[in-house]
């Protein structure tokens, strides 16, 4: 544990620059002034009460998989590349005490990002408009709860494709993922399942997307879909296996670009 | 080292089976919320005995979207509550073959429940929303439709024996029809007035049992009864259950012994009007025809 924390020590203050650091606060002061747009054009109008819980549901499902996009995108690549892995696979360190000191960097990264671009607009929204109170603490708490957990499964997707192939690829196809369960398989494809077994059977068993389900769910009727929640925990029991196998074959003096 | 790897290697991949199997099991058990159904058949058997509707509501695994619905809609104790204490529910699987014929029956297609006397006979149905207020409001509201009080034709002709009044006998062609049918008689008292001097009988022509009682009372070659038969015989038509549809309903006023009296329809300008007492006693004077 105490090898895991240092890792991290040391990653984060790798990462976190200050040119790093001013982009993000310039990033995170214009989201939070977009949230003050509406307000000043007087809309809408300070009678109607509005549900903040939409407000945030609509930031994390952007800015989750956008963050991780960022913070996790070819994260073990970039350290095959600048021998950084072989560094410290050669000090006593473990290959698991290095994938898991990646999970927590990419988790911590992720709750610094969703406490700027979600956490901060919500509370601001609160302050300025009236809540028409529908939604009480635990559907907003489940709600940030289950989208970081959907956070911690993309973050174990994009380790697992960091294994195997380089950068850009990582990227793009860590892009393509959200694409496809955000826009196209939820989306698109889930409005024709009434009428055709085959496409339903890709939009359920396209369980990655089971926390996002049960997040929408637990945030707009304050129920908890126990079938959702359970293909997500499957779906992050298989990217966190198939990262843990990667991690133990990967080796430490090959770059595959 | 590497024999620790190995081991959270095996431990995770033990996590990931165990949640697998989990799943599978959730994701085939069939289970509409906390609903708890019968057999189609039994359920028609025992609504007859308990004098309660049907509430028939589909089920599939393949639909994410149903299964969503049914969870957050018969979860609800509100809903629930009502359900148990007015309906036999009948959970249709719509995976199962052995239901096509009910699914063709009732033209189950989409994701919405069935309310029905207790015949089995559809009186209204209800979208199955993602928002258990709206459903529980638009269920409180097909409470209050009489027709779950009316008798079929064949137990209406024998308590027409009883109480010596004249069975009258609505035809309806869309289930919207039904919903026209029961406006109409909320205002005016109308409804007082057709239970203090009739005994009332709902006849929903576009399902299959009661269509060819439709075809036997009303008597005639009717162009909408001749459509009706048409696209029951075409395999490509899907448009039994219309729901989008209304036409003319259909009045035939029989005495105890099954003789015709009087025969007529409600059409816009009778809706408009809003008198069904008017109506009737104008139709039984042989004013309207």
């Amino acid at each position: 544990m105490k090898n895991i924390i240092t890792l991290v020590k040391f990653d984060l203050k790798k990462y976190w620059s200050i040119s790093r650091i001013i982009t993000f606060m310039i990033f995170a002061i214009i989201i939070n002034f977009f949230v003050l747009v509406p307000n000043y054009f007087n809309f809408p109008v300070t009678e109607i009460k509005i549900n903040m819980l939409t407000i945030m549901q609509g930031l994390l499902s952007f800015f989750v998989p956008v963050s991780v996009l960022f913070f996790t995108g070819a994260i073990i690549f970039s350290d095959k590349r600048s021998f950084y892995l072989r560094t410290i696979l050669t000090r006593p360190i473990s290959r698991d005490e290095y994938l898991f000191s990646k999970y927590l960097f990419s988790l911590i990264n992720l709750l610094i990002a969703t406490l700027f671009f979600a956490i901060f607009p919500t509370i601001l929204s609160f302050i300025i408009y009236n809540d028409n109170g529908e939604s009480g603490f635990f559907q907003y708490f489940f709600t940030y709860l289950f989208y970081i957990i959907e956070g911690l499964l993309f973050i174990s997707i994009s380790i697992t494709l960091s294994f195997v192939v380089n950068s850009y690829l990582n990227i793009f196809m860590l892009a393509i993922w959200i694409f496809l369960e955000n826009t196209l398989i939820n989306g698109v494809l889930a409005n024709f399942v009434s009428y055709s077994k085959s496409l339903a059977i890709i939009t359920d068993f396209f369980f990655p997307s089971g926390f996002s389900d049960a997040a929408k769910l637990i945030g707009n009727v304050g129920v908890l879909f126990w079938e959702s929640l359970l293909w997500g925990l499957t779906a992050l029991a298989f990217f966190f296996t198939l990262s843990i196998y990667l991690n133990l074959k990967t080796k430490i003096d090959t770059i595959s670009e | 080292m590497e024999q620790n790897s190995t081991k959270i290697l095996k431990f995770s991949g033990i996590v990931f089976i165990g949640l697998l199997v989990v799943s599978l099991i959730f994701f085939f058990i069939p289970k509409a919320g906390k609903l708890k159904g019968l057999e189609y058949n039994d359920a028609v058997i025992k609504g007859k005995e308990t004098g309660k509707g049907l509430f028939i509501t589909p089920f599939s695994r393949w639909d994410k979207k149903m299964k969503l619905s049914s969870d957050i809609l018969f979860t609800n104790k509100n809903i629930k509550q009502l359900l148990d204490s007015n309906f036999i529910t009948v959970i249709l699987d719509l995976d199962n073959n052995k239901n096509d014929k009910i699914i063709k029956d009732y033209q189950i297609m989409g994701n919405f429940s069935i309310l029905t006397d207790k015949y089995g006979s559809p009186i209204t149905y209800l979208f199955n929303t993602n928002t258990a207020m709206e459903f529980e409001i638009l269920l409180k509201e097909a409470l209050k439709l009489p027709f779950f009080e009316w008798n079929n034709f064949k137990e209406a002709q024998s308590k027409s024996s009883e109480n010596n009044k004249p069975i009258i006998c609505f035809f309806t062609s869309y289930i919207n029809d039904n919903l026209r049918l029961a406006e109409y008689l909320k205002i005016n008292n109308n409804l007082d007035y057709l239970n203090m001097n009739f005994n009332p009988v709902l006849v929903y022509t576009k399902f299959p049992p009661n269509y060819e009682l439709a075809k036997q009372i009303l008597g005639f070659d009717d162009e909408l009864i001749k459509s009706v038969e048409l696209s029951m015989q075409s395999e490509k038509s899907n448009n039994k259950m219309n729901f989008s549809n209304y036409s003319n309903i259909k009045v035939t006023i029989l005495d105890k012994d099954a003789i015709k009296i009087a025969q007529t329809q409600i059409d816009s300008d009778v809706m408009n009007n809003g008198n069904f007492q008017e109506f009737i006693e104008n139709t039984m004077k042989g004013e309207r025809k």
